[in-house]
């Protein structure tokens, strides 16, 4: 047995490490994680302001470009996301377990700010994945107009699901903060699956309720 | 550092500190000394800690098995052995522990611990060991209870 080889490696942990992962540099004033790939911290004021200057300018459109912004970033993150965790770990992001990969999406998420990612996979039996997310930055609570308002956070999850799955799965949200609701909650599936859903989220139907028809 | 530690510091930045919590901060760095010994020891022994422990599962399950399971106990002593030098569990906790305790439980675990538990306690002694124990029950915790 190579027990050598053992001991003269090193032993990867959590690679989204509180206080290992965000690192600063006063003098340059600027964040990075520990591959020196810069952070911002980006104010939730911002975040809103955006949101804001964006229904000014084009109204109704607004929510298909945030989507679509979701998606750009989606690109970029998983590409960044395979490539840190490839080099942390030595071994393609494929070859993490599935406990592995989704612990590191949810501590991802928690040390960015991005809120508590939490995977719901007892709906496999229907095609499809259910994630919650608690604490969402992209949406103010209870400041929605009836339908679920995470645009960004659709359009993000959508194509990271698709690059995880190498399916062209889709993401729909069924529930909100910005509708009071706990959490934002997440569908994603293979699109022929997921019409139905989409629709009974369009008539307003609760997130409990469309989980329930699904279980049927 | 651990959080009483860190407190006072953050204190001191504020004020001089009390008679009393200079004592706390002077413990706690002169308590450094003999922990940087311990883990002095735990870097130095690490082949000789797992040797024996690896020669006494090997016909027990196939060699990739066995170093796999190997392999989490090794990243956990190190996790555990700096957090013992910061005398500082929670530094423990998220940087290794959380980690492990997120994977399925290994079937070797149980066993590697308990072999693991009597070779510390000879290479570390009388001396060394109680400073390490706290930490060892955490990194227990972690990898043998049975996860979700």
């Amino acid at each position: 047995m190579d027990l050598e080889a053992l001991f003269s490696q090193p032993v990867p942990g959590d690679y989204f490490a509180p206080g290992a992962y965000v690192q600063g540099d006063l003098e340059l004033g600027t964040l990075s994680n520990r591959r020196g790939n810069r952070l911002l911290a980006i104010p939730e004021y911002l975040v809103r302001a955006i949101y804001g200057g964006l229904e000014q300018e084009i109204g109704k459109a607004a929510p298909l470009v945030l989507q679509n912004c979701g998606r750009h970033w989606g690109q970029h993150f998983f590409a960044r996301l395979s490539e840190e965790l490839a080099e942390y770990y030595g071994k393609p992001l494929a070859e993490l377990t599935m406990q592995e990969l989704v612990y590191c999406l949810t501590r991802c998420w928690q040390v960015h700010g991005w809120g508590q990612l939490q995977f719901d996979w007892s709906w496999h039996t229907a095609g499809m994945i259910c994630l919650q997310n608690q604490y969402s930055p992209w949406v103010k609570p209870n400041s929605g107009d009836g339908s679920p308002a995470a645009h960004v956070e659709v359009g993000l999850l959508e194509v990271l699901f698709q690059h995880i799955t190498g399916r062209q799965v889709q993401c729909v949200q069924i529930s909100c903060i910005s509708l009071g609701h706990p959490s934002n909650q997440f569908l994603i599936g293979l699109p022929e699956r997921l019409e139905p859903v989409a629709d009974w989220v369009k008539s307003g139907l609760a997130a409990a309720a469309i989980l329930e028809r699904l279980r049927q | 550092m651990n959080r009483t530690a860190l407190n006072l510091l953050n204190t001191a930045e504020e004020r001089y500190l009390e008679a009393e919590e200079q004592q706390q901060l002077w413990q706690y760095f002169q308590g450094m000394n003999t922990r940087i010994k311990v883990y002095e020891e735990l870097r130095s022994q690490e082949a000789q800690i797992f040797r024996p422990v690896a020669r006494q599962i090997q016909n027990t399950a196939d060699e990739t098995t066995i170093l796999t399971a190997l392999r989490a106990w090794v990243g956990a002593l190190r996790g555990a052995a700096l957090a013992m030098v910061l005398d500082d569990p929670e530094l423990f906790q998220q940087r290794v522990g959380e980690w492990y305790q997120a994977r399925p439980a290994h079937p070797l675990h149980p066993k590697i611990a308990q072999l693991l538990k009597a070779q510390l306690k000879t290479v570390l002694g009388a001396q060394g060991w109680p400073l390490f124990a706290p930490f060892w029950e955490q990194m227990q915790r972690c990898l043998c209870t049975a996860h979700t």
